[in-house]
């Protein structure tokens, strides 16, 4: 039955590149769907608004993308299997959120970037490609890379800056590795939904909180945490295509789309950096104190962490940590 | 049928009992939780498998419900109708369920199959694999499939229980 | 034209009797096959009903509503209800000031609006009638005042509307302190002013008073622990709910005596249905809510009182006749589902604060349980009177429940004109 399904969808994969192939200089006439999950106050919301409008002026009016934000489709979790499934063309999902089925994905969340010029310089030195190679067996297709400011770990009463902070503290971390982290530097990891974090920080069911500086602007964490420490590990945003309906767009179409995307990823990188240095502002005239981190005290955990990451990520994960090594 | 109603019954009801296990159990794993992150002791089982004793517990009891006549409808018109014209609508409205829910059964069983396959693991600290979850799932629907199948059967071959049901909760 | 036939088809099924949970998931899916194509919408029905219950918010619905019937089994409702009685019933109208003293402490107990009223409603009831209380009023009071359970925190359906529309469950949970005071009092007046011409019990001696309250000290521990654990910042709101269990299950077992082991699996069978029953109709939401969210419905909707020039206060109005008549047809659960994912952008365009739009929709639910022809509270009391045989149709029990309609219209109100009332605590209590 499965297999019938299968042969099902690829037929008509091909039927629909035929029929592209007939009339293969215009652009077509294209309706998507493009789900994320952020809320109209963050700049990456603003992003993707950008690029459906460049997409439909480019194409004078022939690809509609309707845009779905906040997660009124699907939750950062969902979208993954969403769109590896096709119920959604299009979406931008926070990089790691891929690993549950891709375990390479987690790079980004290890603490191995000296700041943001390494990250990126990393993503253009080969990392681009080996993930979307790793991408395309579900496939899935990276279109734009937005990449994040540090994670910081937001604190109440102590800056945590050394593996001696993290003894005896219970930190609210969001990923396997993150969580990892925190154990081997002496510390609890403890998951509570993200809805509670402010009340749990403030009422010192937890000590600290992991979040990038936008995401302490925006939960308003200068009301009840004193500082913040790092930086440890960037972020990275994927918005990414179905690879089956990517394919069934003739070239033409594709490459409107691809240079929406590349203009939209300028855009995005720009905003970023300038909400970046906002937020650090803000955050400074709101009282929160930020205590800069030097990673190497942390080695031995860093490199079990890396340890972990390797055996789970395999091949896939050996390239990467080759390129960030190169490109250090 | 009156035999064949009652094995399904006991089907309902052993995945009931499955469920109350699951609530109980949830209760202490949630405060057994609070007390762990005091001490700090590693409990990164605590929030995924409440959460998974809760998934199973609500798919588990949802058969149970059907039996209990607990699924809410508003039955201003079926109480208006005569006995006969009620049942023949009654029976019409639950085969159309059955063949849904079975519908519904089958799709759920193809996305367990599809995590089994792709060894799909959720983003928690433990990285469980989620066609665990997505089993209980596949298993609750199976059964309320059988619970509609047994009101059907039920709404001809067993006589009318008396009114004074006792309603409970919500 | 289609959004109108989506909206025939849902009514026509609901009337014809197809079960609210089934209803949704049939409208829900049949709107994703046909935009979406048979494949797509097989791989998104699944996974859409999975993840609606795949959170960790809602793993507090069980246990919120077990804390309530291990209560009921436990009988412990009884001697709270008799030392209310010892300590008020002097007073004007002092056997319906205990009840709704009662019944506002066991909503703080219980997540759902029926556990209170089971536990009160027969006993309460029959000794107002015997104390010489008209019927009308006795039967009246317990099916407003059972209303409380959802109001007072902890509450189950501001826990489901917290996971629809990502709000802190203990925002609302702090939100709803001055309503849920502002509405007891609100009771409490009407019952005083109408209880000059009720008769008077006598005094009970200050040794049988302490000796009623004696009985029950243990049952204050479940609020103090929970209490104390959130301040202190032991645990969290959603985790309090195992907690409550664990004590009430310890009280009831150990304390009280009256709940045995065995007996425990049929009080956890309770709890387990009306989960099935809430997680059917929660999943069910979600579907719907996804698909007329994929074809923007709830866009349209805006679009259509933008273009008709509706301002906020209008719009608020509309809303509110609207939330009263489904609430006659509907139940709780239903109406939340389904208006919630429709309503809450709408809001949010208009500018509401969204916990205060939360308390608001649990408010008008709790007029939902009193209003005929479909109104739970209302089937409990009239198998109450029939086992009192004094048998009430469902025409004069709401008639009975009038008075607690209007309050509630009254609360809607003040909280319409002082929507501080509920988002100045959260907020303050943040800062
Ligand atoms: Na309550
Ligand atoms: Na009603």
């Amino acid at each position: 039955n499965d297999e019938d399904n299968s042969k099902g969808e690829s037929e008509s994969t091909v039927s629909t590149v035929a029929k592209a192939e007939d009339a293969n200089d215009e652009v077509q006439e294209v309706k998507a769907k493009l789900a994320h999950f952020y809320s109209p106050d963050i700049f990456t919301y603003e992003g993707y608004e950008l690029f459906a409008d460049l997409v439909s002026k480019k194409s004078d009016g022939k690809i509609q993308f309707t845009i779905f934000p906040a997660g009124q489709l699907y939750n950062d979790a969902n979208l993954p299997t969403a769109i590896s499934s096709g119920q959604v063309e299009l979406g931008a999902t926070v990089a790691e959120t891929w690993a549950s089925n891709i375990a390479a994905l987690e790079f980004n969340t290890l603490p191995i970037y000296k700041d943001t010029e390494h990250f990126r310089k990393a993503l253009n030195s080969g990392i681009r490609e080996v993930v979307s190679d790793q991408l395309a067996t579900i496939n899935v297709k990276p279109l734009i890379w937005t990449y994040f400011d540090f994670s910081y770990f937001a604190s109440i009463k102590s800056p945590l800056v050394s593996p001696g902070d993290f003894v005896d503290k219970k930190i609210r971390t969001t990923g396997p590795l993150m969580a990892k982290f925190v154990e081997l530097s002496g510390g609890t990891p403890v998951s509570i939904p993200a809805v509670d974090v402010p009340q749990a920080l403030q009422r010192g069911t937890v000590d600290a909180s992991v979040s990038g500086v936008t995401g302490f602007q925006s939960w308003k964490y200068y009301d009840y945490t004193d500082y913040y420490s790092g930086p440890f590990n960037p972020g990275l945003v994927l918005l990414s295509a179905n690879t089956k309906w990517w394919n069934s767009l003739n070239e033409p179409t594709q490459n409107v789309i691809l240079e929406a995307a590349k203009e939209t990823e300028d855009f995005l990188i720009e905003s970023h950096d300038k909400v970046t240095v906002e937020a650090k502002t803000f955050l400074a005239e709101q009282g929160m104190k930020y205590e800069e981190v030097n990673l190497e005290q942390f080695s031995e955990a860093i490199d079990a962490l890396k340890e972990q990451y390797l055996s789970n990520a395999g091949e896939a994960g050996k390239q990467i940590i080759d390129i960030v090594e190169k490109s250090r | 049928m009156k035999k064949i109603i009652k094995v399904i019954d006991s089907i309902i009801d052993f995945s009931a009992i499955l469920a109350s296990l699951f609530i109980f159990c949830i209760c202490f794993i949630v405060t057994w939780g609070i007390i762990a992150r005091e001490f700090h002791l590693k409990i990164y089982w605590v929030e995924p498998f409440s959460i998974y004793m809760f998934i199973a517990a609500a798919f588990l009891t949802i058969p149970y419900t059907m039996k209990m006549n607990e699924h809410i409808r508003v039955d201003i018109l079926l109480s208006k109708l005569s006995p006969k014209v009620a049942k023949i609508l009654d029976t019409v409205l639950m085969t159309f369920s059955l063949v849904l829910f079975l519908y519904i059964t089958k799709v759920t069983y193809d996305m367990f199959w599809s995590s089994w396959t792709m060894k799909t693991k959720d983003l928690s600290i433990i990285q469980v694999p989620i066609w665990i979850p997505q089993l209980f799932v596949v298993v609750g629907w199976s059964v309320f499939v059988l619970s509609i199948f047994r009101y059907i059967l039920a709404i001809w071959f067993e006589e009318k229980k008396s009114e004074s049901k006792e309603i409970i909760g919500e | 034209m289609e959004y109108l036939i989506i909206i025939l088809c849902f009514l026509i099924l609901l009337l014809l009797g197809l079960p609210v949970a089934f209803t949704l998931i049939t409208v829900g899916a049949a709107i994703l096959f046909i935009h979406m194509g048979g494949e797509v919408t097989s791989i998104q029905i699944p996974q859409v009903i999975y993840n609606a219950l795949n959170s960790s918010l809602l793993v507090a619905i069980p246990s919120f509503i077990l804390a309530g019937q291990i209560i009921i089994k436990s009988g412990i409702g009884s001697l709270a209800f008799k030392a209310a009685d010892k300590w008020f019933g002097h007073l004007p109208g002092g056997l319906a000031i205990a009840t709704i003293i009662c019944c506002a402490f066991f909503s703080s107990l219980s997540g759902s609006s029926l556990a209170t009223l089971l536990t009160f409603g027969y006993l309460a009831s029959e000794e107002m009638i015997r104390m010489g209380y008209p019927k009308k009023f006795a039967y009246g009071l317990l099916a407003g005042t059972g209303t409380l359970g959802i109001l007072i925190p902890p509450s189950t359906p501001m826990i489901l509307y917290s996971a629809m529309t990502s709000q802190s469950a203990s925002d609302l949970f702090i939100g709803a302190t001055f309503p849920s005071l502002i509405i007891v009092v609100l009771f409490l007046t009407y019952v005083m002013f109408y209880a000059r011409k009720l008769p008077r019990k006598e005094k009970a001696p200050m040794k049988e008073r302490i000796q009623s309250l004696k009985e029950i000290v243990w049952i204050f521990l479940i609020p103090l622990v929970i209490v104390g654990g959130i301040y202190s910042g032991i645990f969290t709101v959603t985790e309090s709910a195992g907690i409550s269990c664990v004590v009430s299950i310890f009280l009831a077992v150990f304390v009280y005596r009256t709940v045995k082991w065995k007996e425990l699996i049929d009080v956890l069978k309770a709890a387990a249905t009306n989960t099935g029953m809430i997680c059917l109709i929660l999943g069910g939401a979600m579907l719907f809510g996804f698909s007329i969210t994929l074809i923007e419905l709830p866009q349209m909707i805006q679009t259509f009182f933008e273009d008709i020039n509706l301002n906020k206060w209008a719009f608020l109005a509309v809303l509110s006749l609207l939330l009263i008549v489904l609430g006659m047809f509907m139940e709780v659960v239903s109406i939340l589902m389904i208006v919630t994912p429709i309503m809450y952008p709408i809001m949010l365009s208009y500018g509401f604060d969204l916990v205060w739009f939360g308390i608001y929709l649990v408010i008008l639910l709790e007029v939902a349980v009193i209003t005929p022809p479909v109104g739970m509270n209302l089937f409990i009391m009239m198998q109450v009177s029939e086992k009192h045989k004094n048998k009430f149709d469902i025409i004069q029990m709401s008639k009975a429940a009038l008075p607690y309609v209007v309050l509630m219209a009254v609360l809607v109100i003040i909280l319409i004109l002082f929507p501080g009332l509920v988002t100045w605590l959260p907020n303050i209590i943040e800062t």
